[in-house]
């Protein structure tokens, strides 16, 4: 007999459904003594329910199961096995069951880790989880069905998109769907709070760890994201201000500044009211984000005309969830009270500044991705917004919060006011005698360098001269690392982007050019065959004073299922330096044009956010002890 | 740390290898969209429309024309869509003044409320 697995799929599918429904029950149905085992025990279900019905797609793409249309339209059977894995959540409907897998996971956490919550705030919390999970699977079973048939089997599938042949594509989308969903979490006890009309210390502490969790998947989502553009797309950049890009930089901006209010309210019982409204905010944007990737509105207005419906049940479900939480929190906002007052001078001022500068930056983004939008669906003249709008409207933001990132840890400091002083005197004299030495080229290189040894220098005066109690040190130790991988990667973005050398050329084979201090030879070009795709692979030997630095090899590969050619750049990585080098067409029998990248410092920028990343972990771990 | 500083020290200067023409046609070719793709400038495109523009544009340099009158005859005729930086009109004030109206007024209602 043969099992069908893509019918179990979408028989789970619809048992999730039902199991939705059940969680919601006990708020409804008035009566029912045993509610609060209903709700327990249906937030529990409803993740391995889910994770089956994804296992069972994954088994289908597996199988090559083609009479699925998902299955058909996303996969190959050359593809080798690990991308025909990656496919079942590399196109629309996988990923989107994806998200409600994980919606359903962090479901199962904040179920399982909320028993200390009061009851009626732990019931509220949990229905209203549950209420987006079953939005999302309506939304997956309405418009998206990943396990619906095809009219007809084709003997062989489209394919996976090569640019998606990748790994560090196979672990971007889940990572950041960590990030945006766990943010749904946030949401959800933002808005419980609402309706217990408090926000207690104890509460802000609860929450805390969920949004760091969220902020450090969303980091590492977006960073793995930055690193594939770089080293797949074939021009060297990692960031572009792409309204795909921006979609997740706006909630990240957004957590980082919960972070900081949510410690205040957790601290002093301060922002409770600002606190809340933030985390509604912030997971409203996650969705935005999905509604402008997933509605194909980006692409074009018209594109999302010609198939509205799941712009319009993600739309919805916005207005819904906004206004749901907004109602929620303007019926109560007057009855959050502080418990202390804020001074403009104190580490809660200063998180207030920080708070006020993201929220604006976030502002600005948003209005620089929908301002085109906008524009076109008015019919008035089309236009594009980009990297230097960004720089002029985006950086000037982020210089007044970069030198606080430095300052308030000295702030914080109980030494007398002589010392501080005479303290930030010789970090600013450093600061700015050393980037005065390195970066005399421009003024945003500067800025730049100079924050970041200005942060840089601030938590080494902080960690190694002042804080002698271990307790304080350890609380502390997260700030540390997230703050310094924020110096790293401002380090590398600023020298790379100042100091890189781009070069177009054309090279026949044995000539050598020089750019920058190497010299670079094309050796020999080769034809390779692999399962799915022919390839060229070119050989540059690079070379520095006559001796041999590296072989870099690029490709340009023809995927035989879509005809379409790829680049894949060769990189020569070390840590303060990558050269970079991709294949362009060939011109005539041996010339071939080429792109020749030396980026200094470049890999400062990922290697910052993974300290950012530990950073969080840290703050995770050591406070919750700290508490204890 | 002691390697991060040590790095630092490394870092050569720029080299001085680019004319002034080569710096403005780099900076142009960043700051224009290719017309045919999804949401890159021409600096990153091989799309043939955009290799005659990027020859075009550097033979206008060569010529002697300055980055602001190429910007103005490209976008007079591919329209204000190519530019990457919207120009300052009043189609796009708010595009360019609502984030400093955002924050005044950001900044009044949370100091307002929070800080006595």
């Amino acid at each position: 007999m043969i099992i069908d697995i893509g019918f179990i799929g979408y028989f789970l599918l619809l048992l999730g459904l039902m199991n939705c429904l059940f969680l919601l029950t006990p708020k409804f149905v008035t009566g029912l003594n045993i509610s609060n085992s209903i709700l327990l025990s249906a937030s529990r279900l409803h993740f391995p329910i889910l994770f089956i019905s994804f296992i069972c797609l994954v088994i289908t793409f597996i199988g090559e199961d083609y009479s699925l249309d998902y299955v058909a339209k996303n996969s190959n059977s050359n593809l080798p096995l690990i991308y025909k894995i990656s496919a079942a959540w590399a196109g629309h409907e996988g990923s989107m069951l994806l998200w409600c897998v994980v919606s359903s996971f962090w479901m199962l956490l904040a179920s399982k880790y909320s028993s200390d919550l009061p009851e009626t705030l732990r019931t509220n919390f949990l229905t209203i989880m549950g209420v987006l999970n079953l939005g999302f699977l309506l939304f997956v079973v309405a418009t998206s069905n990943p396990f619906a048939r095809n009219l007809s089997v084709p003997i062989d599938g489209g394919d996976l998109n090569p640019l998606l042949q990748d790994f560090g594509l196979i672990i971007h989308p889940p990572m950041l769907y960590m990030g945006y969903v766990g943010l749904s979490v946030v949401f959800s006890f933002a808005v419980a709070c609402c309706f217990e009309k408090e926000f207690k210390k104890e509460w802000a502490q609860w929450l805390r760890p969920w949004v760091l969790a969220s902020w450090a998947f969303l980091t590492l989502g977006i960073s793995l994201g930055s690193w594939w553009a770089y080293y797949e797309l074939g021009w060297g950049g990692w960031w572009f201000w792409d309204p795909v890009e921006n979609a997740s930089f706006m909630p990240w901006l957004m957590a980082t500044a919960l972070i900081h209010s949510v410690i205040a309210s957790g601290e002093k019982g301060m922002f409770k009211s600002w606190t809340i409204l933030l985390s509604i905010f912030t997971f409203s944007l996650s969705l935005l984000g999905t509604f402008l990737v997933r509605s194909g509105i980006l692409i074009s207005v018209h594109s999302f005309a010609s198939d509205p419906s799941r712009g319009i049940f993600i739309l919805l479900m916005l207005l819904m969830l906004i206004g749901g939480g907004l109602a929620a929190y303007t019926m109560n906002s007057k009855k959050f009270i502080d418990d202390n007052e804020v001074k403009i001078f104190s580490k809660e001022g200063f998180f207030l500044l920080n708070n006020i500068l993201l929220v604006t930056a976030t502002f600005t983004i948003l209005l620089g991705t929908m301002y085109p939008l906008i524009l076109d669906i008015l019919g008035l003249e089309k236009i594009s917004v980009g990297v230097p709008y960004y720089n002029a409207v985006f950086i000037p933001l982020m210089i007044p919060l970069i030198l606080l990132v430095g300052y308030v840890p000295i702030l914080l400091s109980r030494i007398s006011k002589n010392k501080q002083m005479f303290q930030l005197l010789i970090i600013f004299l450093t600061s700015l005698v050393l980037s005065l030495l390195f970066s005399i080229n421009s003024i945003l290189y500067f800025i730049g360098f100079f924050s970041a040894v200005w942060i840089i220098m601030n938590i080494f005066f902080d960690l190694f001269l002042y804080t002698k109690n271990l307790v304080r040190l350890k609380s502390r130790m997260g700030m540390y690392f997230a703050h310094f991988g924020l110096a790293i990667f401002i380090l590398g973005a600023s020298i790379s982007e100042n100091t890189k050398i781009e070069k177009e050329l054309v090279l026949s084979i044995g000539e050598t050019t020089s750019i920058g201090s190497f010299d670079y030879t094309l050796n020999k070009l080769e034809e390779q065959k692999s399962v799915n795709y022919d390839a060229i692979i070119a050989s540059v030997l690079v070379s520095k004073n006559d001796s041999f630095v590296a072989e870099i090899k690029p490709e340009k590969r023809l995927y035989h299922s879509s005809e379409s050619a790829m680049t894949e750049a060769g990189i020569f990585a070390k840590l303060d330096r990558d050269l970079y080098v991709s294949l362009g067409n060939m011109i005539d029998d041996n010339k071939w044009s080429l792109r020749v990248y030396d980026k200094p410092f470049i890999r400062f920028i990922w290697i910052g956010t993974i300290f950012m990343i530990i950073g969080s972990i840290l703050s995770i771990r050591l406070r919750k002890k700290f508490n204890e | 740390m002691k390697n991060v500083i040590l790095l630092l020290f490394l870092i050569s200067p720029l080299n001085a290898y680019s004319s002034d023409t080569d710096n403005q046609y780099k900076e142009l070719i960043e700051e224009l969209r290719c017309m045919v793709c999804q949401n890159q400038n021409l600096a990153e495109s091989e799309a043939p429309l955009a290799v005659d523009m990027k020859q075009k544009i550097r033979e206008m340099l060569e010529a002697g024309k300055d980055k602001n009158e190429i910007k103005q005859f490209l976008s007079e005729r591919y329209s204000s869509y190519i530019l990457y930086e919207p120009p300052i009109n009043k189609q796009n004030f708010i595009l360019w003044f609502a984030p400093f109206i955002f924050i005044i007024v950001l900044s009044f209602v949370l100091l307002r409320r929070y800080i006595k």
